[in-house]
């Protein structure tokens, strides 16, 4: 079908090329990581334990009904994340051509299209809701599963209703949301007017990055109690600011796409820089008031640095691969790899050090070379 | 004002968009004629400081775009052929913006608002604004502040008849008092009223060449 295929190329991919960062955190480092990494020596555990401890986690999920609850919440806050997505993109004027076009259809015709995109959208979980099925049948819990997918096909039903009523609805003019009506009358700076773009655009993005960075914080600080506070401190810190990544990788899409004027203010080098690092201590609030709470000063100032020079070093790299979405994966993994080689060193100033030197360094040469 | 380009050349991967060995340019209201796609763009995107290129721009054979950022920006001033502004933004929150980083006279703008009839919208969120509304807007921007360039790219699309007036103007009121220089590009002739004298500029097998 024609509009099926229109939706996937607009809709689909465009989903998966923004949110490809936050789905490889999510589903290849966390899940992969923490529950079927390969450990150093691991002689003392045979294959069959092993199989059988990845297979006793999906049949807990399976057969525990407080653990399948909180699955379903994850299940619920990735489909609204996708339908938070299409919902905004329908009202870009590049795709106001579905408000004449889409809507000529048969209403069947567009239910069908919108269902088929938004289950394509929701295809990581209902791949592993599959798996979980066959694992079910083959244990005997099969039920959980079942109603996980009736659950998600329920879900998606209902956004593509939504859809459906948002296509056939004639467009209504800007008016802006609570908090824009809230702030009309403040003056609004550059770093206002970004952080308004994130809570006005990104806000549900915003939540569960800052909801996952916190439980991070926590539960690492919890399990690993017993290493060195300063190292444990710097690790967790390396991790949650590459969590960051996609936050920091939406400001400067904005950046690019709606505020590229600022390239022709007559602004100093060292007041735009001192600008970002503002900003980017805002964004990672949360996390450093987490910290604080659980470290002392010296490992909160040294997890502090490294932080926010960890951020600055990703925002400055985007200067030199623009939004290379591929490219900015890439750097991350070199960049996590190479901190926790030098945390295990005991090179932790060097981190943060290095990360700051090289990040101004790039933002020097980089800011008015843009690609 | 004097513009200069040396060496200049800017790409898009391997493909090569412009490319301008030598030129200078005197004081003077440039009418920047070009095919759809030749460059125009790309060109006042250059000289504004969006976008990178190889080679030198240089403002009065002293200020490169390149190396004395700030001191280039205050000079030249941009107005995109299409506008695109944070929605949630009033017109009033951007002139507030533009004004401060311009370092505008103080009530300048009222000026330029009041002129071209915006007064009754300015308090709006631009996501509201028509396409002609936020043409206007772009356009008074570029105006803010002492600029010795401005750049307007296709300002003549989306005005109606009155504010085309009011836009010709300014130009000549800009270039006869203050010695403002202007590149305009447009795929129809410029119309001023005094009959004032216009430079011609062809963008053309990629590269910058006096019609």
């Amino acid at each position: 079908m024609a509009l099926t295929q229109i939706l996937y190329k607009i809709f689909v991919k465009g989903f998966y090329k923004v949110h490809s960062g936050q789905l490889l955190f999510l589903f290849g480092t966390i899940l992969t990581y923490l529950f079927y990494i390969q450990v150093l020596s691991d002689d003392h555990i045979t294959t069959q334990e092993t199989i059988f401890y990845n297979l006793s986690f999906i049949l807990t999920i399976i057969s525990s009904p407080i653990l399948a609850v909180l699955m379903m919440f994850v299940f619920l806050i990735f489909t609204l994340k996708g339908y938070n997505y299409i919902s905004a993109q329908i009202y870009l004027p590049c795709n106001f051509f579905l408000f004449y076009s889409a809507n000529s259809l048969s209403k069947s015709e567009q239910l069908k299209s919108w269902f088929i995109t938004q289950l394509l959208i929701s295809f990581p979980i209902i791949l592993y809701i599959i798996f979980s099925i066959i694992v079910g049948f083959v244990y005997d819990y099969y039920l959980l599963p079942i109603i996980f997918l009736c659950f998600v096909f329920g879900v998606s039903l209902l956004c593509t209703l939504s859809y459906i009523h948002l296509i056939n609805t004639p467009i209504k003019a800007y008016n802006g949301g609570l908090l824009l009506k809230f702030i009309k009358k403040w003056k609004k700076s550059l770093l206002m007017i970004t952080f308004v773009q994130i809570f006005d655009k990104h806000l549900l993005t915003f939540l569960i990055s800052k909801f996952f960075a916190v439980l991070l914080i926590f539960g690492l600080t919890e399990l690993l109690s017993d290493f060195n506070q300063s190292a444990l401190g710097a690790l967790i810190t390396l991790f949650i600011s590459l969590s960051n990544a996609a936050l920091i990788f939406e400001i400067y899409r904005f950046e690019r796409q709606y505020l590229s004027f600022i390239l022709n203010f007559p602004t100093k080098l060292s007041t735009t820089f001192s600008q970002w690092i503002l900003t980017i201590i805002i964004l990672v609030l949360p996390e450093i008031i987490a910290i604080k709470l659980l470290f002392d000063w010296a490992v909160f100032l040294n997890s502090f640095f490294i932080l926010v020079a960890t951020c600055l070093l990703l925002k400055s790299l985007l200067l030199m691969i623009s939004l290379n979405m591929k490219s900015f994966l890439y750097k991350i993994f070199i960049l996590l790899f190479v901190g926790v080689v030098l945390i295990q060193f005991g090179l932790r100033t060097i981190v943060s050090l290095a990360y700051l030197v090289l990040s101004i360094l790039i933002f020097c040469k980089k800011y008015y070379h843009q690609i | 004002m004097q513009l200069s380009f040396t060496n200049y050349r800017k790409a898009f991967g391997a493909v090569e968009v412009l490319n301008i060995n030598d030129l200078t340019l005197e004081s003077g209201i440039y009418w920047v004629k070009g095919e759809n796609g030749s460059g125009k763009s790309t060109l006042f995107k250059s000289i504004a400081g969006i976008i990178d290129f190889d080679g030198n721009i240089e403002l009065n054979k002293s200020l490169n775009s390149q190396k004395q950022t700030v001191e280039f920006r205050k000079m030249v001033n941009f107005a995109e052929a299409e506008p695109l502004f944070p929605e949630f933004l009033t017109g009033k929150d951007l002139i507030n913006l533009f004004s401060e980083a311009k370092n505008a006279p103080p009530s300048q703008s009222e000026f330029y608002l009041n002129d071209m009839k915006m007064q009754t919208y300015i308090n709006e969120p631009v996501g509201a604004y028509s396409s002609g509304m936020l043409k206007k807007l772009s356009i008074v921007l570029a105006f803010l502040g002492k600029p010795q360039l401005i750049l307007l790219d296709e300002p003549l699309i989306t005005l109606d008849t009155y504010s085309l007036k009011i836009l010709y103007k300014w130009i000549e009121k800009k270039f006869v008092e203050d010695g403002v220089s202007f590149l305009i590009s447009s795929h129809q002739p410029l119309g001023f009223d005094s009959g004032i004298a216009t430079k011609t500029l062809l963008v053309e097998n990629r590269t910058l060449n006096f019609a």
